[in-house]
């Protein structure tokens, strides 16, 4: 009986652990879980072909349009266009079904295809945007309507959607600069505003040469520029309505010195610097009401000023502690807090229309550098190097700097550069002649 | 005595003869069992529900659910109001005045100073366009009817999609069985690592976007190529909204670009990698 | 005897083209000391400044004295200073660098005791520069400020 009571035990005990494993239990283990932290960083292969037109006189249009998409995506650094001759199912329409194997086969992640047809007295572009690997579009279908003399802001319309749907980042590409074009040489340079879209198209003049003009700045509507002139012989901000070109100085007591002008954001003021007896400082005038307000009273060097977007604080340089170093204060002037801690000079700050960056120039161990932090000084990082970057300015989207290279020596000249926040995709701007201080405009309506 | 010997043998034998055939394949002890996950129970009908964290819809930009092809648009251009408001069609301004050039005295006629025309073009007008897409149907890449285990799956309890169970599920029996089925190696995972690790893009992702860390949860079919209709955002941290649907998409099309003709995983260990959830974590790209 | 002169004359040349910014501009030197032309060449229009400062060094006080004396003597002149920078700097910054030479210059010349209102400051910063080498000795001789004297209402 005792026999009988083991071996039964025995088999309960052998059998048990068999059973705490239900039937089948090995494999069901749930989905299967990797995480990748390597990836790469390449400009989006895009397959743009030409746009199509039914109207003969348009294939033009169609043409240069589909060129400037081209070129604005490609120099962003994130596409890249496939050439044409890599193609392999011509588009005949903008609504036929797309055949997402042979963009596949060619590796186009994306693909944008457009139409240009004839509205009235004006030009009109429609575009379809694909996702070629997810086999479907990429948002609605849009159309954008312009006259004839506006095609290029049609294609950079069309361009900033294409861009914003794939990047998720705002676009820049329907924009224009206001900057300095110079010629002569080094030790008489001739100076004189202009202003150009964003690729170094549409170039016009606002001044005439002969009067040194300096460092200008657009307003957030564009319809006017305030800048530094000699015009009178000694620096005085100007305000100049661009549709005119009617000129105003600010007003100040002879003899002084203004410069270094900034707008405030909602455009009802002017930011700038007056030197007087040697010291300069921070002053802010009311346009409407003619009231002058002084923001900085220190014996140092307070100048270069640039509001946050909210208009609730502003960024400057200031040598108040020796050097020049970026300080931040409230837009009372209140509340002064240096921000800027590394090695060599900070100069030069500008706030990022995002509110999230400062960019700035920098010199150290004669070198110049353009570079971004955060607001409160932190994640310093540096972009450029040469022998002389100087005078960023952001790009709508708050990703792009231009700014000012010049060369050294006498044969030296200015030239202005473009350069995304990760450091990469540094180009010259196409521009015609030297050129410097150059001031992006906000996106165009 | 001998004869109770001899019978208690017998029993023990029948029992352990019993266990060992009864319960099919064993894994190997000297493997630790994983941890207890979410078993989700998967139908070939029902559509996969967005995971709680899904992002909410987007407005304008997201590829919307297209309605099944209507009829093909017609020549006829129809502008549709869609729930994305566009810019109200502007009335154009007219033609801005000449610009009187700066009144001064002592010219030097150079190229003159003109009013910057361009600047002040008149805005370009947004409309939509037709919104039904060009058909899909014909050209999609055929979703691979053929779910894992179709039988198994009526017989199993799954009225509920979301439910983790314990209770494992049956698909298991239809799997070849026989072969005792290993864990993935550390090797095959690297492989499907890499292998979806070079298609993963971030030249085009916004600086927010590529901060977010995205889990993408998707279905296998037993040629190592992902159900690409399956590919869903199980969650997401480190963003918006709005960042962590470009990170999707980005991560989205790394998976599908780079299984071309699947991806290299071992067909006998496929009940462990029928479901995935990759985790796309940026942190060491950073700065990059 | 040939060698003589010609070693004089290198001698007379180099010491013509002595480095030290005093006496840089190619004005010929004028026999009537109220000139404008002889306080640029014998008395010295400029004083040169060390990198970022504008403090005053020995030897510019010494013109600077010189400036002042010939003002003084010469009530008849107005002057105007110019403040300058070399290239190594911002351009708004440089701009308020060379008000700040301009106004030390100003100051010490009032401090003995030219009458203020005749002296008047103004700045250019990087955009004049004299020499365009782009090394430090180049970017010395433009690191300076230049008094220029006119009579009557010159230098606005």
């Amino acid at each position: 009986m005792w026999r009988a009571l083991i071996t039964a035990l025995a088999t309960l005990g052998l059998a048990l652990p068999a059973l705490a494993q239900e039937p089948g239990q090995g494999q069901g283990r749930g989905p299967l879980r990797i995480e990748i932290t390597e990836g790469v960083t390449e400009p989006v292969p895009i397959a743009v072909p030409d746009f199509l037109t039914e109207d003969p006189q348009l294939a033009e249009f169609a043409a240069k349009i589909a060129g400037v998409v081209r070129a604005d995506l490609a120099g962003s650094g994130l596409f890249r266009p496939i050439p044409a001759t890599a193609f392999i199912s011509p588009i005949t329409s903008l609504d036929s079904p797309v055949e997402y194997r042979d963009w596949q086969a060619i590796n186009a992640q994306a693909l944008l295809t457009g139409k240009v047809l004839a509205k009235g007295d004006q030009l009109s572009v429609q575009f379809r945007l694909f996702d070629i690997f997810a086999e479907a579009p990429l948002g609605e279908g849009l159309q954008f309507t312009a006259s004839e003399n506006s095609w290029r802001r049609l294609a950079h319309k069309l361009a900033d959607a294409v861009y914003s749907r794939i990047t998720g980042e705002g676009g820049y590409f329907d924009s224009r600069v206001v900057f300095v074009a110079e010629s002569g040489p080094k030790d008489a340079r001739d100076k004189r505003l202009a202003i150009m879209d964003y690729d170094g198209a549409n170039l016009s003049y606002l001044t005439q040469p002969g009067d040194l003009v300096l460092a200008p700045r657009i307003s957030a509507d564009g319809a006017r520029v305030v800048y530094t002139s000699y015009a009178t012989g000694r620096p005085r901000v100007t305000l100049m309505e661009t549709d005119t070109l009617q000129t105003r100085l600010i007003e100040d007591p002879s003899g002084a010195m203004s410069f270094s002008p900034r707008f405030t954001p909602d455009g009802k003021g002017v930011l700038y610097s007056y030197a007087s007896r040697g010291n300069t400082d921070l002053y802010q005038l009311d346009l409407t009401s003619g009231k002058r307000t002084r923001l900085t009273q220190a014996p140092s060097i307070e100048t270069a000023p640039s509001f946050a977007p909210d208009g609730s604080r502003i960024v400057f340089e200031s040598d108040r502690s020796g050097s020049q170093q970026l300080y931040v204060m409230q837009a009372d002037g209140s509340d002064i807090q240096r921000i800027s801690f590394g090695p060599g000079q900070y100069g030069s700050p500008v706030w990022s229309p995002k509110g999230d960056l400062i960019a700035f120039t920098k010199q150290h161990r004669g070198r110049f550098h353009i570079g971004v932090m955060r607001p409160d000084g932190s994640e310093e990082r540096l972009l450029t190097a040469s022998f002389l970057d100087e005078g960023p300015s952001w790009a709508p989207n708050g990703r792009v700097l231009m700014f000012t290279r010049e060369t050294p020596g006498p044969a030296g000249g200015a030239q202005l550069f473009t350069v995304d926040i990760t450091g990469r995709n540094l180009r010259p701007v196409p521009v015609f002649g030297a050129a410097s201080d150059p001031a992006w405009s906000p996106l165009l309506e | 005595m001998n004869a109770g010997l001899a019978i208690s043998a017998l029993g023990h034998g029948a029992v352990l003869l019993w266990i060992l055939l009864d319960i099919a394949p064993r894994p190997d002890d000297r493997f630790i069992l994983p941890e207890a996950v979410p078993v989700r129970l998967i139908t070939s009908d029902a559509p996969e529900l967005a995971a709680p964290s899904a992002i909410a819809a987007p407005d304008a930009p997201a590829p919307q659910d297209i309605p099944q092809p209507a009829a093909p648009p017609g020549s006829a251009e129809r502008v549709t109001p869609l729930p994305v408001p566009p810019p109200p069609d502007r009335a154009l301004p007219a033609e801005l005045p000449q610009a009187a050039l700066r009144p001064e005295p002592s010219l030097r006629p150079d190229i003159p100073p003109v009013p910057p025309r361009p600047a002040e073009a008149p805005p370009a007008s947004v409309e939509q366009i037709i919104p039904d897409a060009p058909p899909l149907a014909p050209q999609s890449s055929p979703q691979p009817a053929p779910r894992p285990q179709p039988e198994a799956i009526s017989a199993a309890p799954n009225d509920a999609l979301e439910p983790p169970s314990d209770a494992p599920a049956l698909p298991e029996t239809v799997v070849p069985a026989p072969v005792p089925q290993a864990p993935l190696t550390a090797q095959e995972r690297d492989g499907l690592r890499l292998a979806v690790g070079r298609c993963w893009n971030f030249g085009a992702l916004s600086i927010e976007a590529a901060q977010v860390t995205v889990t993408v949860a998707m279905d296998m079919q037993p040629d190592g190529r992902p159900v690409s209709s399956s590919l869903r955002l199980a969650s997401y941290e480190g963003g918006s909204a709005q960042a962590a649907r470009q990170a999707f998409d980005v991560a989205r099309r790394a998976i599908l670009r780079c299984a071309g003709e699947g991806y290299p995983l071992p067909r006998e260990k496929y009940a462990q990698w029928q479901e995935i959830e990759m985790v796309f974590n940026p942190d060491k790209m950073r700065g990059r | 005897m040939t060698r003589f002169i010609l070693v004089l004359a290198c001698l007379g040349l180099a010491a013509c083209t002595q480095p030290g910014g005093q006496a840089t501009a190619p004005a010929q030197p004028s026999a009537d000391p109220t000139s404008a032309a002889y306080f640029q060449s014998s008395v010295g229009d400029r004083v040169l400044f060390p990198v970022n400062e504008a403090t005053l060094s020995p030897a510019a006080r010494g013109t600077l004295e010189a400036q002042a004396r010939w003002l003084i003597d010469n009530p008849s002149y107005r002057a105007l200073i110019e403040g300058h920078a070399d290239e190594q700097g911002t351009r708004e910054y440089n701009l308020a660098l060379g008000a700040r030479r301009a106004a030390a210059v100003q100051e010490f010349l009032v401090a003995r005791g030219v009458a203020d209102g005749r002296v008047e400051t103004v700045t250019f910063g990087k955009e004049r520069p004299l020499a365009i080498c782009s090394d430090e000795s180049c970017y010395a001789r433009n690191r300076r400020a230049v008094t220029v004297v006119a009579t009557g209402g010159a230098g606005v």
